[in-house]
């Protein structure tokens, strides 16, 4: 049951963008509402005034260009990322964040934006999102902000979007010969939050070494975190067998996950250790023949 | 006993289907692998890939008849309580305690009364009296004190459902915190919290076994020869503590109540997915100060019951909101995470186990103290202990069984019925001890079991002569289908280095014992038949069921026969839907009524054919008469036999008091302390890997006597729907606390249950007919007993592959990491 | 705003309404249109037992504003029948036993014509993905695949 609310539907970006220039920090923005609605019901906690951004088309862009890379719009569903032969191809790892989140009702209706500014460290798509070098581009009445993702989370549930500005697009460069990968290690298989997750990004050269390795990881700290000793110890280097368990330990040494009633931080360190590896050695199958999902 | 082949092969088929190709290539697979004859055909039914066949000789007992439900639920045109709205009808909501054990001081209700809308607000001095099925301890709302995170302490009544919310978020109550008791060994230690201060001062059903002063409201012994001199002789002993987890039933539907109240009839009216209307009736009644003619419990259809709504919840609460509100319906639907906290689950158990056997495989001494978590009220937890205690002798013949199990309340949320009731806890722990007794030996874990078995004729150690024991036939069809003779029940390692092993747990269940049922079967006169019985259809098939059993009996279709909404106005006794009773019991008073029926009919044909009484005479659905008279009883409507004459009533009763031989309190010996035993065996497949402690289940095999399928497709829904509960259980489900007792996890996302690609593996089902003899076509209840053996059957596998035994379910995969780690082949998964 | 009207289109039906902006999409099917089929379980998108199809879309009516049905077509179990003819999707659920207690029925039904809309001939990973947010704690989901995988021969087959 939700409670009483002020309901604001701009039925253009220039009319959301006044009011939040005017009291951003009295509105909750909503998209697909998976994550607000459902924590509005569970609280019984309010807002002044929620605001309902879906009709907005200016964040609806979806393309995709040979040498620029992809443009996502903010409002871009779980299920249609999930689809998009585009995605699959090059984002593989992206897809694969994409069509775990939750079940399939909330895929229908979550998007990418919301994902993204409900920032909880173990959302499905951040984890792609950072291996995958995005961009976050915001949007308020002063103008845009071109944001790496990386530096977009500042804590849990808590990003550096000003409360008058809204999440327009996800930039993701031209990906080329590198692919990625995205494993959600949960306790039942669908609808269930990453008790860990990792992302992997990287091409191989002409020599066989493994170049541009990105590997991140989701629910291992307070925000979704790149694991750069994991990175180094790849990089430039032929991705053996051995080199990829190294990483792995590396990843478990880096990461910061915590013990909660959810699970315990030894339990999370020792899966790393398997989880990283596996990611990884995906990712390189894919970047040794060219291919993304089929 | 013969039985009608299918027009397929004989084959043993597994129940997952893909395209039609894919069913004959699955078919011929299993036909290879799995040959049925050596379990002995004629008494072996097994689920053909989707097409459920025929058990029996039977126009319509055995048949997979389609449901009487189905249709209504398909189109979402059943009536559930949720669904049940009158006009100028009033919400209510509850304000639940935030603390698991705490002293009321105050109460500040003013601005909740003050919100608009609000109609009525009560207390718990507003509705004196207690209740419970054995010991009344149980407050409508908290009085003085409150004993479980969720208890209802305030109860509200308004005109819209945001309404009554809104005033409860403005409830304020004062506690003074009290120290929380949330496990039940810890809670039978001395200084433990106590969560009631005085068990005798309430009123008691039956002898308080409990002590006062502890927080033990019930105790049950049972005693069989002498363990103490088995373990010392004994070639092998085994000594384990096994826990399981409180898991919460998760039905869909949510606990709700709708009530009226008639003044000018004095008439109290509740609307309710109840299990158990007459039990609520009677209850309701006692606390409310009115006549049970004066209460009427009209039960919905119940979406998901498991036993969660066997016994009165929130029925008192809206009884008293409506009893104050002028005759408005008043009705209270909990949201999901009010059904977590106060709600009522399976308590968690801890049970210490000692088994001993000789080296010939024979079993030779066991004894199990069972510390059972009823939560902060004891409700069904005394019967919980005494059914579950008794069958806790296990499907194993063990010359000396000493069994202890103590009811024991916690400041937890309150355990109810759950199906299995008891048992897939006791069989966890037994069935790990059998495994662990078995590899000491160096014996198949399944030949060691064959050796130990009970078979018909068998001395239980209670005593009883064991009637129609299916065992043996239930162990060789789940190790046939489970390719147990393969040997790679035996851990083994794949190529990409996952963990496999096989795992099997027999079953053992009994029905309450004694109870009652009664039938009232109307016979129309175009040969429908109405009939009423109020045997409670909770998605098991009771309502299809009992029209066969009367359908059958009288020779007429299936589609004639009907069963009547139950509604304690007009539908008869019945004492309640558990226990995995109501095909049997219901199924005799059923059975007796449309004997009635016929033998009405034959009276009527007497005297339309003016002829002796003594020369009419009913077979399978026609009655004849002297002189080629013959009347097809479905046809009576085109005679005028009945006109004018007596209408026909039907009536038929069954109870088993007189069969019951009451146990010995002290040792709890009987001859007979159940009118029925279920039978099962369970076996299944597992990969572990052994990185990161993640079970994937490859296989199942489910063997179920069900003494002769009523509907053969209702067994196998039970039966996989079953497994896949209990698999749950042992692999998903755990209710958490912190040390202050307070629920962590009462919600759908971190509360989890099986979803669909939880279950993605084979369930072969095999129906084994052994009929029972005290039902005229041999049924033996389905409800329960293939819920019992999933977890001991799985966590066996699991602690198998991994090389070291996990004590406790669920098998988080911490656990399994953690075995995989600890266990002599832990160098392997580095 | 605090109130709202709204045009919706359900089941081929238009209405039109004048409703609070904190009522759910579930709580105006079952409260405002007495259409009881679509069933509460949860409130939080995790049982599935509210699903209908928005726009063709299977959405938690439980996670959707009444608002946002505005000039949208919604379906639910209550406009799957023909009349007096059941939708090929229930008949197969009477068919492969898929129906127990019958509470999660409506939502899966529902959740089952998506996947078959988006896969008219589809494999058993495509339907445990399609009716993996649908909770049944009765039947253990093996015979609600059987039961799709006859629904799709049965549209198939009448073309």
């Amino acid at each position: 049951m939700l409670p009483e609310f002020d309901l604001l539907i701009p039925k253009t970006l220039d009319e959301a963008l006044t009011t939040l220039a005017e009291r951003g920090n009295e509105i909750k923005v909503v998209a697909g509402g998976t994550d607000v609605y459902v924590s509005m019901h569970g609280k019984y906690q309010s807002f002044p005034a929620i605001m309902d951004i879906k009709h907005l088309q200016e964040l609806k862009e979806f393309s995709f260009a040979e040498g620029k890379g992809a443009v996502i719009g903010a409002l871009t569903t779980h299920h249609t990322l999930d689809r998009s032969e585009i995605i699959r191809a090059h984002y593989p790892a992206l897809q694969e964040g994409a069509s775990q989140v939750g079940s399939v009702q909330i895929r229908h209706r979550g998007t990418i934006g919301g994902n993204i500014c409900n920032a909880v460290p173990s959302a499905d798509t951040l984890g792609p999102l950072l291996v995958l070098d995005a961009k976050a581009v915001t949007i308020s009445q002063q103008g845009r902000r071109e944001i790496p993702l990386k530096d977009f989370f500042a804590g849990p549930k808590r990003t550096v979007i000003r409360a008058d500005e809204l999440l327009e697009k996800i930039l993701l460069p031209d990906n080329e010969s590198r692919r990625s990968a995205y494993i959600k290690f949960t306790r039942r298989n669908a609808m269930d939050l990453a008790l860990l997750g990792a992302s992997a990004s990287l091409r191989v050269d002409e020599d066989g070494l493994a170049r541009d390795v990105r590997i991140s990881l989701t629910t291992c700290a307070p925000t979704p975190m790149r694991a750069l000793h994991a990175e180094q110890v790849l990089e430039g280097k032929i991705p053996s067998e051995k080199l990829l368990k190294e990483a792995g330990l590396a990843a478990s040494r880096e990461a910061s996950p915590r013990t909660s009633w959810r699970c315990t931080e030894e339990y999370r360190r020792e899966n790393l250790k398997a989880i990283v590896p596996r990611v990884i050695a995906t990712a390189l199958a894919r970047a040794r023949e060219g291919v993304g999902i089929q | 006993m013969t039985y009608k082949k299918s027009d397929q092969d004989q084959t043993s088929a597994s129940t997952k289907v893909k395209t039609t190709t894919d069913l004959e290539s699955k078919l011929k697979q299993l036909a290879a692998s799995v040959p049925l004859s050596s379990i002995g055909t004629e008494d072996v039914y097994v689920d053909q890939a989707g097409k459920v066949g025929v058990m029996g000789n039977y126009q319509t007992v055995g048949h997979p008849e389609e449901r009487k439900d189905a249709r209504e639920k398909v189109t979402g045109e059943a009536v559930f309580g949720p669904d049940v709205e009158f006009p100028n009808m009033l919400y209510a909501a509850v304000y639940h305690s935030p603390y698991a054990h705490a002293r009321i001081l105050s109460y500040d209700l003013e601005d909740a009364k003050a919100v608009e809308g609000v109609v009525c607000v009560l207390t718990g001095k507003d509705v004196p009296g207690r209740f419970g099925a054995f010991i009344a301890d149980q407050s409508t709302l908290a009085v003085d004190k409150v004993r479980y995170n969720g208890e209802p302490v305030v109860a509200i009544a308004a005109e819209t459902a945001h309404a009554a919310k809104e005033a409860v978020q403005k409830v304020k109550v004062e506690y003074e915190e009290l120290e929380a008791v949330t496990d039940p060994y810890e809670a039978m230690q001395p200084g433990a919290p106590l969560v009631h201060d005085n068990w005798s001062g309430y009123a008691h059903a039956a002898d308080f076994t409990g002590r006062d002063g502890t927080n033990l409201c019930d105790y049950f012994p049972l005693r069989h020869g002498d363990v103490e001199k088995g373990f010392e002789e004994a070639d092998i002993v085994v000594e384990n503590t096994y826990r399981t987890a409180g898991v919460n039933h998760s039905t869909i539907e949510l606990h709700v109540a709708t009530a009226k109240f008639d003044i000018a009839k004095n008439r109290l009216t509740i609307w309710s997915p109840t299990q158990s209307p007459f039990m609520i009736r009677k209850q309701l009644a006692g606390l409310l100060g009115l006549k049970q003619s004066e209460v009427r419990i009209v039960c919905t259809y119940i979406g998901g019951g498991f036993g969660g709504k066997y016994e009165i919840k929130i029925e008192p609460i809206v009884a008293a909101l409506a009893m104050h509100c002028q005759g408005r319906a008043v009705r209270l639907v909990y949201n999901r995470h009010e059904d977590y906290l106060a709600g009522c689950v399976r308590g968690g158990t801890v049970i210490k186990i000692k088994s001993a056997c000789n080296r010939d495989g024979k079993m030779v001494a066991q004894k199990i103290e069972n510390y059972f978590d009823t939560g902060a009220y004891s409700t069904t937890g005394p019967r919980i202990n005494y059914n579950a205690g008794l069958a806790a002798i296990s499907p194993y013949k063990i010359p000396n069984v000493w069994i202890d199990g103590y009811t024991v309340a916690t400041n937890r949320q309150i355990t109810s019925a759950y199906r299995g009731f008891g048992m897939p806890e006791y069989t966890f722990a037994f069935e790990n001890q059998m495994d662990l007794l078995a590899d000491k030996l160096g014996m198949d874990p399944y030949v060691f079991r064959m050796k130990n078995i009970y078979h018909t004729g068998d001395v239980s150690a209670t005593g009883e002569i064991l009637p129609e024991v299916g065992l043996e036939k239930c162990f060789k069809a789940a190790a046939q289908m489970i390719g147990w003779e393969k040997g790679d029940w035996r851990r083994h390692v794949t190529e990409d280095g996952k963990w496999r092993a096989k795992g099997m747990a027999g079953g053992i269940k009994l029905t309450g014992t004694p109870s009652s049922s009664s039938v009232v079967v109307r016979f129309n006169d175009d040969a429908t038949v109405q009939v009423s019985q109020s045997g409670m259809e909770l998605g098991q098939g009771a309502f299809t069921v009992i029209p066969q059993f009367v359908a059958e009996r009288l020779g007429i279709p299936y589609e004639n026969v009907s069963v009547v909404p139950v509604d304690t106005m007009y539908t008869p006794y019945e004492k309640t839907t558990t226990g995995s009773r109501v095909t049997f019991h219901v199924g005799n008073a059923a059975v007796r009524a449309a004997e009635d029926v016929i033998d009405q009919l034959c009276d009527l044909c007497a005297i339309g054919w003016e002829a002796d009484r003594e020369s009419i005479r009913f077979d399978k659905g026609v009655i004849f008469g002297p002189m080629g008279k013959k009347l097809v009883v479905k046809d009576i409507g085109k005679t005028s036999l009945m006109k004018e004459q007596d209408p026909i009533l039907g009536r038929g009763t069954y109870s088993t008091s007189d069969i019951w031989d009451k146990p010995d309190p002290d040792t709890h010996a009987s001859k007979k302390p159940t009118v029925q035993w279920f039978w099962a065996a369970q076996a299944c497949e597992v990969e572990v890997d052994p990185k990161t402690g993640k079970i994937r289940i490859l296989d199942y095999a489910a063997a179920q006597d069900v003494g002769r399928a009523i509907n053969t497709m209702n067994c196998v829904q039970q039966v996989e729907g079953a497994v896949v509960m209990g698999m749950s259980h042992c692999m998903l489900e755990e209710l958490l606390d912190d040390e202050q007792g307070h629920l962590l996890n009462g919600n759908m996302v971190d509360f989890k249950v099986a979803t669909s690609q939880d279950t993605d593996f084979d369930i072969k089902v095999a129906l084994i007919e052994n009929p029972v003899s005290d039902n005229l076509y041999g049924a033996r209840g389905i409800g329960e007993p293939p819920v019992v053996p999933p977890a001991a059957a799985i966590s066996n596998a699991v602690s198998r592959a991994c090389g070291g035994r996990i004590l406790s379910i669920p098998l988080k995969c911490e656990k399994v990491l953690d075995a995989v780690k600890k266990g002599p082949y832990r160098k392997e998964a580095e | 705003m605090k109130h709202c009207m709204i045009t919706t289109k359900v089941n081929g039906k238009e209405y039109v309404r004048a409703i609070p902006v904190n009522m759910t999409l579930v709580e105006f099917l079952r409260d405002e249109l007495h259409l009881h089929g679509t069933k509460e379980g949860c409130d939080e998108g995790e049982c599935g037992a509210c699903t209908i199809l928005f726009d063709g879309h299977p959405f938690n009516a439980c996670l959707v504003l009444a608002a946002e049905a505005d000039g949208h077509d919604i379906l639910t179990i209550e406009g799957m029948a023909d009349d007096d003819r059941l939708h090929p999707i229930q008949e197969a659920f009477l068919e492969a036993g898929a129906v127990q207690c019958g509470y999660c029925t409506p939502g899966m039904v529902l959740s089952a014509k998506a996947v078959l809309d988006e896969f008219p001939n589809p494999t058993d990973a495509q339907i445990r993905t399609g009716i993996e947010g649908n909770i049944c704690r009765c039947t253990g989901y093996n015979r609600i695949v059987e039961a799709i995988h006859i629904a799709a021969e049965k549209i198939n087959a009448a073309g």
